[in-house]
């Protein structure tokens, strides 16, 4: 049996402290008392059982700290490489949507569409049968009823070379081109327009004219419509 | 005398202490603490050395085990899985800065340093050429005694059989006193009414532990 003092002594040097002068004087004990120095002697030997008991279970929490280290991310289904894909993707489809629609012929004809000034249909005047005529003329052409605007617009076309003819005239050749497309009749019927036309129609006939023959039309709106639009509903 | 009153000793005790490591949150650690700060922690032992064991091994383990898979290679007569050697080398960290008063600059050359000199130890001992030159300059130059070996790795027969005979209540008491759990902190952990009991029970238990090595030694020779 050793008295308490000793046996606290014995503990500090298992746990690592004792240092210094206490150190020494454990030393000196050990070596002066046979029966101390057995007591240590067994300690040390029991207190290596533990040690092994200890970093068993440590190893065990090391085991669990690297399964749960080596657990597999879950991979995002939308990695940045599909993600940029599919923005591409829908720039893309995007961007020719809205160039389809912007220069689709009857955009472009409710565009360049020119309603007559109102001095010179009377317009002003109350129930001036002219004037309502072509207002429902214009009405049509506006909701894109191209087929009735024509016949609308087509009186005021038959009247001889004045202001009036022109702007239906004009007015006639948009409600054909947003029916019809930029037909190669419609295209001759516009050139020819263009060289008998004054201002401001000589101006947006030739704009018109540019438009419909640019090679930026041609493919981009007429060519690649017609191909993504047979790609369109396997998409969908 | 210390060891007056009889302690029931066959009482199973659930330490809350003895806690798994269910996720990585639990072992967040702030990215200023230094390897000093660790080794501070590992030192002074108890719940706060433990959870800075913790942290540590989380810290640095991939990269050791990077480190050491490559170096595997070049000591042909070690074990081929790298991860045994991580964790035994890292026990043996813990005991030299624990139990050596070892205050190494860095501890992940220190760890990689114990692991080559385990790795070095094993060819040797298997008789094989080791294909590296002296690292030492890098990792440093760390004397890994044998009996230290054989406390850190798994697989000690004898040893094993001590430990699995001390009882439920008594191996838990006494691996909170080894991880340097004070008196008051084992109470706690344990439910028990104070320091004093803790001090009692432990002291019951560690004779039992002498009693056991010693009749193992007794029965051997």
């Amino acid at each position: 049996m050793i008295d308490r003092a000793l046996a606290e002594l014995i503990d500090d040097f298992l746990l690592g402290h004792l240092q210094g002068d206490r150190l020494d004087r454990f030393i000196e004990l050990r070596n002066s008392d046979p029966e101390f120095d057995i007591e240590v002697r067994q300690s040390i030997e029991a207190f290596r059982v533990l040690q092994y008991g200890r970093y068993k279970e440590l190893r065990k929490k090391l085991h669990q700290i690297d399964e749960l280290s080596i657990t597999p991310k879950k991979r995002s289904f939308f990695t940045p490489w599909m993600l940029a894909f599919i923005l591409i993707i829908f720039i893309f489809f995007g961007t020719w949507r809205w160039f389809a629609e912007y220069y689709s012929p009857s955009s472009l004809a409710l565009r360049f569409f020119q309603d007559v000034p109102a001095f010179l249909i009377g317009k002003e005047m109350i129930n001036n049968p002219e004037a309502q005529k072509w207002e429902l003329a214009c009405t049509s052409f506006k909701e894109k009823d191209f087929h009735s605007a024509r016949h609308l617009f087509q009186p005021y076309a038959n009247h001889q070379e004045n202001q009036l003819s022109r702007y239906a005239q004009w007015n006639i050749l948009l409600a054909r081109l947003g029916e019809e497309g930029p037909t190669i009749k419609w295209r001759e019927e516009l050139k020819q327009f263009e060289i008998n036309a004054s201002e401001p129609f000589n101006a947006k006939a030739h704009k018109l004219l540019g438009i419909t023959d640019s090679a930026f039309y041609r493919f981009f709106v007429l060519h690649l419509s017609l191909q993504l639009s047979a790609f369109k509903p396997q998409l969908m | 005398m210390y060891d007056d009153d009889p302690v029931n000793l066959t009482e199973v005790y659930h330490s809350p202490g003895a806690y798994q490591v269910e996720n990585m949150n639990q072992l967040d650690y702030s990215p200023y603490l230094k390897d000093e700060h660790f080794a501070v922690a590992i030192k002074s032992g108890g719940p706060v050395g433990d959870h800075a064991i913790l942290c540590l091994y989380k810290k640095y383990h991939k990269e050791v085990r990077t480190i050491l898979s490559e170096m595997i290679t070049l000591y042909p007569g070690s074990r081929s899985e790298p991860l045994d050697i991580v964790h035994d080398a890292f026990i043996i960290m813990l005991h030299k800065i624990q139990f050596e008063s070892v205050r190494p600059g860095s501890l992940k050359s220190f760890w990689i340093g114990i692991a080559r000199k385990i790795m070095q130890n094993q060819s040797k001992k298997n008789g094989r050429i080791i294909l590296v030159e002296d690292a030492s300059e890098i990792y440093g130059s760390t004397d890994v005694s044998p009996e230290l070996i054989l406390i850190a790795s798994e697989g000690n027969e004898v040893l094993e059989e001590y430990f699995s005979r001390i009882g439920n209540r008594c191996k838990e008491i006494l691996l909170l006193w080894t991880a340097q759990y004070t008196m008051n902190e084992i109470a706690v952990q344990l439910h028990l009414s104070g320091a004093n009991m803790a001090r009692k029970i432990k002291h019951s238990c560690f004779k039992k532990l002498k009693v056991l090595v010693l009749k193992g030694n007794q029965m051997t020779q």
